[in-house]
Parts: structure tokens; C-alpha cells; sequence
């Protein structure tokens, strides 16, 4: 009798956080493509920058920027931007992320590095202050990134870098390579890798071009572009997996839910034909008893 | 019918424009430029101010730009920049308030002295763009 209520109860309760949970794939389904659709309108803009960098580079021969001094060898002071999600219930995003981040910091701590951690994201934040490490610095970001409020944060890096105040900045986050693959990465930021110069030097002597002002200048200009574009995609590339890890977990545990539903059924089903037949065979032997 | 090339904006967001065009007025570092199909190739650094484009079918499309790049290369000209701002989108009390926000800032600036003259040249850049923005807006409603 008992044991029919309870089940009872529990297939409730799974139904209604199969509902839950298949209203937040749906939700999540609906923000993804939203985000992707940004992450892809901010796509020509990005590779255009990363050409023209090349282009330049090819065009200027040796070049040196404040933003492309190299690491020093010994002790660096660097700066761990982690970015990680508001919300929850996106299966392992932020564990990936954090995981990563953490080793990555404990890594360059035995190596006698002064660390300075930023995150971006509510979790990074609770996930740091759970293990200890002080945060210097809590950016709010949110589900749309804007490039004026990346490009900020940028231009700051940019500011101290050059001023010598740190020698490296990192940004951790998780990169979306396609719907089923997101990998946690680590990026290095600043220093700047010099751009890579176009290898198709034929490409180069065909189209000679006019340069207003010369290409040292420009690429001048380019180069702290190149950076802010480069955090802006990190931090795209975040929304976009989050949102689809999300999908994908809200999906499992939908599944997973459906699945123990069908099997407190079963119980249910098995535990009602149990007592009615125990009620038969109470009945059946008390006739008998009276004959 | 002159002879016509393809022209792009594209800014960090999204792309505003990709069509074919006859003739394109663009705000370079140094001061305005135009471009005509045919001409050789170029990378010209950008500054903040108004873009006018002809298109191919006749019609006119003005933006306000700010910052960038102008790639012409083989009768295709990509227009890099921060932000492109169609000058009917443009709200003159808005712009006029974004304009005198960041006068009072640039003369608090140049009384204090406080600040750096890179923190200066940028809030005379950004003087320049919201100039911009508001000489826009008064030739849309001028017209």
C-alpha cells in the first residue's frame, strides 16, 4: 500500500522536472542559435582584421610593437582573465573551464609567477572564492558581448601591458570548435604573436598597394585591433558553448528522465497487480474458510 | 553609366552593407577620399566621420564611421570599422546630448590637467565623432 504511494509521488516528481528540464533544451536550443547567429556576423570582420595584419606584416618586413615584447625568461607577473557562465545546468562547461583554469594557474605558480585572476561570469567567481584565490577584478559581460565593453577591458590589458605592469595575460575559456566539440583553452592574449606574414609571397608582388599612412604606421594602428578582436571572439565563443552544453545536458536529462519514468511505470504497474491480487487471494481464502 | 565595384562595411557586429556601388566618399585619417571603380590598389587607416556611398542603382546611403580601415583590392573595397551608423538612425537630441557629455568632459579634462595627454587626444577623437554624429543628423533633418 505504501510502497504505491511513494511511487506514485516520485513519477510526479519526475514529470515535473522532465517538463523543467525540457523547457530549458528549448530554451537553450533558441538562445544558441541566437548566439551563433552573432558569433558568425562577428566572423567577417575578425578575418578580415587577421588578413590585413598579414598583409601589413608581409608589406612592413621586421617589426616591432610594445605589444609584441616577448615573455621574460624568469618570474612573470601575468593575468588570468577566466571566463565562465551566469547560470548553471550546462553539464560539464563550467567544470571544463575552471578545471582547466585552475591547473593552468597552479602550473604557473610553482613556476614562481605573480598571478592577478579576473573572471568574467558569476561561477568563476564563487568557483575562485571556494578555492581561495583571490579574484582582483569581476567583469559583467553577460549573454550578449558587446564589442564596446570587450574592446574596454582589452584596451586596459593593453594599457598595463605596455606600461610593464604584466608580462603575460591568458584568457581561459572554453572554444567552440563545432555543435559536438567545445574545448577549454587557455590563450595567450598579450604578448602579441607577431602576425604571421603571408606565405603566398606571390600573392604579395601581384597587388601592390598604395598605403595611407605607411604600413609601419598602420599596422601600428592594426595590431591593439587584432587584440580586442581576439578577446571579443573568446568571449563569443563562451556564449556560444555554454548555450549549446546546455542543450546538450538539458537533453540528457530529459532523456535520462523519460527513461525513469518508463521504469517507475513498470513499479507502479507491477506494485497495484501485486495487491490486487493479494486482495483476491484474501477474499478467495476467507470464502473458502467459511464453506 | 559609370563603371561600378563592389563596396563592404563590415564592423565588429555585423555587416551593414555589401553591394555594388558607383562611387564611395570615405573619411580617411588624413581628411575625405574618393573612391571610383578602377582604382589601384590601397589600405588607407580611417578616422571618424561621414561615409557617402552611391549605389549602383542610384541610390544614396550615408553613415557616420568611426575608426578603421578601407582596403581596395581588385575592384572590391572593404570598409573596416568600429561602428557604422546610418545617419537616418541617427537621434539629433540624443547626438547633441552625447556631443555636449563629452565637452564637459574634455574641458574638465584640459582644466585639470590632471589627465594624460593620451586620455586627452582620445577625448578629442571622441569629440570628433560625436561632432560628426550631430552634423549628420541636422543634414537629415535640413533635408
Amino acid at each position: 500500500m505504501g510502497q504505491i504511494r511513494t511511487i506514485k509521488k516520485r513519477m510526479v516528481a519526475v514529470r515535473t522536472i522532465q517538463r523543467i528540464t525540457k523547457t530549458m533544451q528549448m530554451i537553450a536550443t533558441a538562445r544558441f542559435t541566437a548566439a551563433l547567429q552573432r558569433a558568425k556576423a562577428t566572423r567577417p570582420y575578425t578575418d578580415r582584421i587577421r588578413d590585413l595584419s598579414a598583409q601589413l606584416a608581409s608589406a612592413a618586413g621586421e617589426f616591432t610593437h610594445p605589444l609584441m615584447r616577448p615573455e621574460p625568461s624568469g618570474a612573470k607577473r601575468e593575468v588570468y582573465l577566466v571566463i565562465s557562465s551566469d547560470r548553471g545546468l550546462c553539464g560539464a562547461y563550467n567544470g571544463n573551464v575552471l578545471k582547466n583554469g585552475l591547473a593552468s594557474i597552479r602550473r604557473s605558480n610553482t613556476s614562481g609567477n605573480t598571478i592577478r585572476l579576473e573572471t568574467a561570469g558569476r561561477k568563476a567567481s564563487l568557483f575562485f572564492k571556494f578555492a581561495k584565490l583571490e579574484v582582483a577584478a569581476k567583469h559583467q559581460i553577460g549573454d550578449k558581448p558587446s564589442y564596446d565593453a570587450v574592446n574596454k577591458i582589452a584596451a586596459d590589458y593593453m594599457r598595463e601591458f605596455i606600461a610593464g605592469e604584466c608580462d603575460a595575460v591568458r584568457v581561459v575559456y572554453m572554444r567552440f570548435v563545432s555543435n559536438s566539440r567545445q574545448v577549454p583553452e587557455v590563450m595567450t592574449l598579450l604578448p602579441l604573436q607577431p602576425p604571421a606574414a603571408d606565405g603566398s609571397a606571390k600573392a604579395a608582388d601581384k597587388q601592390v598597394y598604395e598605403f595611407s599612412p605607411d604600413a609601419a604606421t598602420l599596422l601600428e594602428a592594426l595590431l591593439p585591433k587584432t587584440v580586442s578582436v581576439s578577446l571579443f571572439q573568446a568571449f563569443n565563443d563562451a556564449v556560444v558553448s555554454e548555450q549549446v552544453m546546455r542543450m546538450v545536458a538539458m537533453k540528457a536529462a530529459t532523456d535520462n528522465a523519460a527513461g525513469l519514468g518508463r521504469m517507475l511505470k513498470r513499479d507502479f504497474n507491477r506494485a497495484r497487480q501485486t495487491k490486487i491480487t493479494t486482495e483476491l487471494t484474501e477474499i478467495v481464502g476467507g470464502a473458502a474458510a467459511l464453506e | 553609366m559609370a563603371k561600378t565595384f563592389r563596396c563592404q562595411i563590415v564592423t565588429p557586429a555585423e555587416e551593414v552593407f555589401d553591394g555594388e556601388v558607383s562611387y564611395v566618399d570615405l573619411p580617411a585619417w588624413d581628411g575625405q577620399m574618393g573612391v571610383m571603380a578602377s582604382r589601384s590598389a590601397m589600405l588607407v587607416q580611417l578616422g571618424c566621420g561621414p561615409l557617402h556611398i552611391e549605389a549602383a542603382d542610384g541610390g544614396r546611403r550615408d553613415y557616420v564611421l568611426r575608426d578603421g580601415f578601407a582596403q581596395m583590392d581588385s575592384d572590391r573595397l572593404t570598409l573596416l570599422t568600429e561602428s557604422a551608423e546610418p545617419f537616418e538612425s541617427i537621434d539629433l537630441a540624443e547626438a547633441e546630448r552625447s556631443l555636449a557629455e563629452v565637452r564637459s568632459k574634455f574641458s574638465a579634462a584640459i582644466e585639470g590637467r590632471s589627465d594624460s595627454a593620451e586620455a586627452i587626444d582620445t577625448l578629442t577623437r571622441r569629440q570628433q565623432f560625436h561632432l560628426q554624429r550631430v552634423a549628420a543628423a541636422r543634414s537629415r533633418s535640413g533635408r
